[in-house]
């Protein structure tokens, strides 16, 4: 989102938000770190969002709850985009049930944090277990996944023993090679 | 000693420095039974390293820049 202050790239960012979040609940955000701009020199410092009681309880039959956080950082965009512009750089959704506080899923993205995997992820937790009629129909949102990812998946958190040692090498080189050819990334195709 | 601030709105809470830090340590203290304080130091000297995506360690540690 974008302003023509940092005040008001900020607000433009947090106004949506608010307006999507109440369609589940009326808790509000809470946000740390002001309006000033981030510096370029410090990659690190960044403003935090979050859910002011979190997590919120959801709905009107209440049986879900939801953490949220967000990083941003307040740069300076380029025409169409300023010349303010918020830029989130991490963050943090995690559904639970609300009774019990067990964790479902959590849709995660915190490169700069001490684990060592820093892409958007997707973490399914022991609450499944407890909703596997719902998950039977439940289509995840996602990113768009490269045959490389599951590949990868496999051999890195699912123990599959690789066939050859440059695996991690070829499957970067090919993965590459289609991310360079791809015409759409994200989570939904153009139009779609 | 801040506290955290009531909701009285229904937009969103710009949180003071003193209340950004007391909203961390409020969540520190629901989440893992430990002040701010006790978590930025085990955080920092990695004694969460063996498992840091444990859902209620990532979330505090989300938090930890509401300290800064």
């Amino acid at each position: 989102m974008a302003g023509r202050t940092t005040a008001e790239a900020v607000q433009n960012f947090l106004d949506p938000l608010q307006r999507a979040i109440s369609c589940v609940t009326q808790e509000v955000l809470s946000v740390g770190g002001g309006y000033h701009a981030s510096p370029a020199s410090n990659p690190q410092q960044r403003h935090v969002l979050t859910i002011h009681n979190s997590p919120a309880v959801l709905g009107r039959d209440r049986l879900f709850a939801l953490d949220l956080v967000q990083h941003y950082r307040v740069v300076e965009g380029e025409e169409a985009r300023g010349p303010w512009k918020v830029s989130t750089v991490a963050y943090y959704y995690t559904l639970t049930i609300a009774a019990t506080a067990q964790e479902v899923l959590g849709y995660h993205w915190h490169p700069q944090g001490r684990s060592d995997i820093t892409y958007p992820h997707l973490h399914l937790y022991e609450g499944v277990g407890t909703l596997r009629h719902n998950l039977r129909k439940a289509h995840l949102p996602t990113g768009r996944i490269a045959v490389e990812d599951i590949l990868r998946l496999t051999i890195t958190h699912f123990l599959v023993t690789p066939l050859r040692k440059d695996w991690e090498t070829i499957l970067a080189e090919t993965q590459d090679a289609f991310q360079q050819w791809r015409t759409w990334g994200g989570s939904h195709p153009p139009g779609a | 000693m801040a506290t955290v601030p009531p909701v009285t709105t229904n937009g969103h809470i710009d949180l003071t420095q003193e209340e950004a830090y007391a909203l961390l340590d409020r969540e520190a203290q629901c989440r893992l039974g430990m002040s701010a304080q006790a978590f930025i130091t085990a955080w920092e000297a990695g004694q969460f390293d063996d498992d840091p995506d444990r859902p209620d360690v990532m979330y505090v540690a989300m938090l930890l820049p509401l300290a800064e």
